[in-house]
């Protein structure tokens, strides 16, 4: 009995150590499927948060700013993060922290800029021989 | 005259008469009244004629006269005082007495003295009238210079107005003068480049009739030349001594083989002539000519493979200055995925240096595209090493999708800019930019 005091009360000595509240990511395509190359980024912070490949998930409970800031996440903050993947529009979104279960299901669109290569706007110039004025 | 007009006029007379005497004072009569008359400079004396005073005498006619007038004014008669060497008469009665004679010289010296103050009050008051007038003269000449001065300067500021108006309205006149040229000359260039087009549009209209004739041409002529082929296989076949047809493959003018490289159906044996050319003539304008007759040949045939091999050979060989030619390698590579997209990137930045071969629509439409070209490789690239990454994250792999996330960001931004600039259709410039960015901030800019 002694002994399953002594580990709740370290239990809990071990829970007041400062930890953010974790705010999880999901990045999907339309179809939903998880995106493995997407990044998960806070305007003001540098470093980007790579979703799990296999998911689509990245956890964040905390932000370092680049001024040696911690932003450690609590309940009632609102943040703001910039969600983009190669081949897909970025997405731009403001969260509001709740005490649990904070799960952010993101959805990109895909960005088929490769469609564009070769469309109306592309003229196919004709090659001339070297002259000015091509021979009658 | 009327009397009602000559009467103010005799009035005016009658008054001026009786006035000018009251007017007239003692020192007007000076003259008349000569203060040394004689002949041997004595105030008074008796010649034979008779005597002479300061007092007037008077001609025959009771006129007086100064004593000192040798004849009369009126009748001309001699006076007392005609011949300077007239004898004096001799002087009776006594001499005066000593005190007399020093009075006497007393009141000459007196005398002398106020000669001689006269003298000097006159000579000082000639002296004063001089300098007055002068002065006044001084003063003329410096009022008639500054008059002369402001006259000058009036006239100068008139003729320099006047100057400033001429440059004015010489300035106006010239800018309208280039402004009318200016339109003079937009108009021409428009003129010239409707005539261009049109020009262009015909010689395509006819090149493409022409080409369209020479492939009817070219068809039959092959249809007969397969037929004639049956008929000499068929005739070798009966006669296998007889020699097969000669093909001529000479390349000496280039400018003849064009119809058939358009069409693509150059033979073996010119091409053959053309890639010896190509390889052996010292001019670069002649491995230019060359060169474009076998790029032209190879995509007429189709041979996309062939015809690549050749751009890129004339590109990095031969010719770097065509940006047509640059923009359409860059275009056909940028269709075959991302194992060409750095050869689109090196392309299109080569097209892009020679940019300013091209004008109007055609510079914007053909910029805007090369800028595409690169953003949309760059970002093949990126997604591949992303992909990379995904699949075995390692440092080497993580620093290539930086490096290629960059290039996208940079690209795409060039792009959008250029996009924005140009009016032509932003939206997807941006959030390309955006996607490698990861911010509308860095993509909009400041």
């Amino acid at each position: 009995m002694m002994w399953l005091a002594t580990f709740a009360a370290l239990s809990l000595a071990a829970d007041t150590t400062e930890i953010g509240i974790p705010v999880t990511f999901e990045v999907l395509d339309v179809e939903g499927a998880p995106i493995p190359t997407a990044v998960i980024r806070h305007p003001k912070e540098q470093d980007r948060h790579r979703v799990n490949v296999e998911t689509g998930r990245a956890v964040v409970s905390a932000l370092y700013l680049p001024d040696g800031t911690e932003v450690l996440f609590t309940k009632g903050l609102e943040l703001e993060f910039e969600i983009s993947a190669p081949g897909f529009q970025n997405v731009h979104l403001t969260y509001l922290v709740r005490k649990r279960r904070n799960l952010v299901p993101v959805e990109l669109e895909k960005l088929d800029v490769q469609s564009l290569v070769g469309g109306e706007e592309d003229e196919d110039p004709v090659i001339q021989f070297g002259r000015d004025k091509p021979i009658d | 005259m009327t009397t009602a007009r000559r009467k103010p006029l005799m009035t005016a007379l009658a008054l001026w008469f009786v006035a000018a005497p009251a007017h007239a004072g003692w020192g007007d009569f000076d003259a008349l009244f000569a203060v040394l008359p004689c002949p041997d400079g004595w105030m008074a004396c008796e010649t034979s004629a008779g005597g002479l005073s300061p007092e007037p005498l008077r001609d025959g006619s009771g006129v007086p006269l100064p004593a000192d007038l040798r004849v009369g004014w009126f009748d001309l008669a001699p006076t007392a005082a005609f011949s300077p060497f007239a004898a004096m008469a001799a002087r009776s009665g006594s001499t005066a007495p000593q005190a007399d004679q020093a009075a006497v010289a007393e009141q000459a010296a007196a005398k002398a003295e106020a000669e001689q103050v006269a003298a000097a009050e006159a000579q000082r008051v000639a002296q004063e009238q001089a300098d007055e007038a002068r002065r006044q003269r001084e003063e003329a000449v410096a009022r008639a210079n500054q008059e002369a001065e402001a006259a000058r300067r009036m006239s100068e500021q008139a003729a320099s107005a006047s100057a400033e108006e001429r440059a004015r309205l010489e300035k106006e006149a010239s800018a309208a003068r280039e402004r009318a040229a200016a339109a003079e000359r937009a108009r021409i260039e428009a003129e010239a480049q409707e005539r261009a087009r049109q020009e262009a549009a015909r010689a395509e209209a006819e090149r493409m009739a022409k080409a369209r004739a020479e492939a009817e041409s070219a068809r039959k002529a092959q249809e007969e030349a397969a037929r004639k082929a049956q008929e000499t296989s068929a005739v070798a076949a009966v006669d296998p001594t007889r020699p097969a047809p000669a093909v001529s493959s000479d390349c000496t003018d280039l400018t003849k083989l064009e119809p058939s490289s358009l069409l693509g159906t150059l033979t073996p044996g010119q091409i053959e002539c053309v890639e010896k050319r190509v390889a052996t003539d010292v001019k670069m304008t002649d491995k230019d000519k060359a060169s474009r007759l076998l790029m032209s040949n190879a995509f007429a045939k189709g041979d996309k493979e062939g015809w690549e091999k050749l751009v890129k050979r004339h590109l990095e060989e031969i010719n770097q200055s065509d940006p047509d030619l640059s923009y359409k390698y860059a275009l056909v590579l940028s269709k075959m995925g991302p194992g060409r997209a750095a050869g689109v990137i090196k392309w299109s930045d080569v097209a892009l240096e020679n940019k300013t071969v091209w004008t109007g629509d055609t510079f914007t439409n053909r910029v805007n595209s090369l800028y595409k070209f690169r953003a949309v490789a760059a970002q093949s690239l990126w997604q591949k090493a992303e992909t990379d990454f995904a699949a075995e994250a390692n440092d080497d792999k993580k620093a290539l999708v930086e490096k290629h996330r960059n290039s996208t960001k940079v690209y795409a931004r060039e792009w959008f800019e250029y996009a924005k600039v140009a009016g032509k259709d932003a939206t997807q410039a941006l959030q390309l930019c955006m996607s490698a960015a990861g911010t509308k901030d860095y993509c909009e800019g400041p």
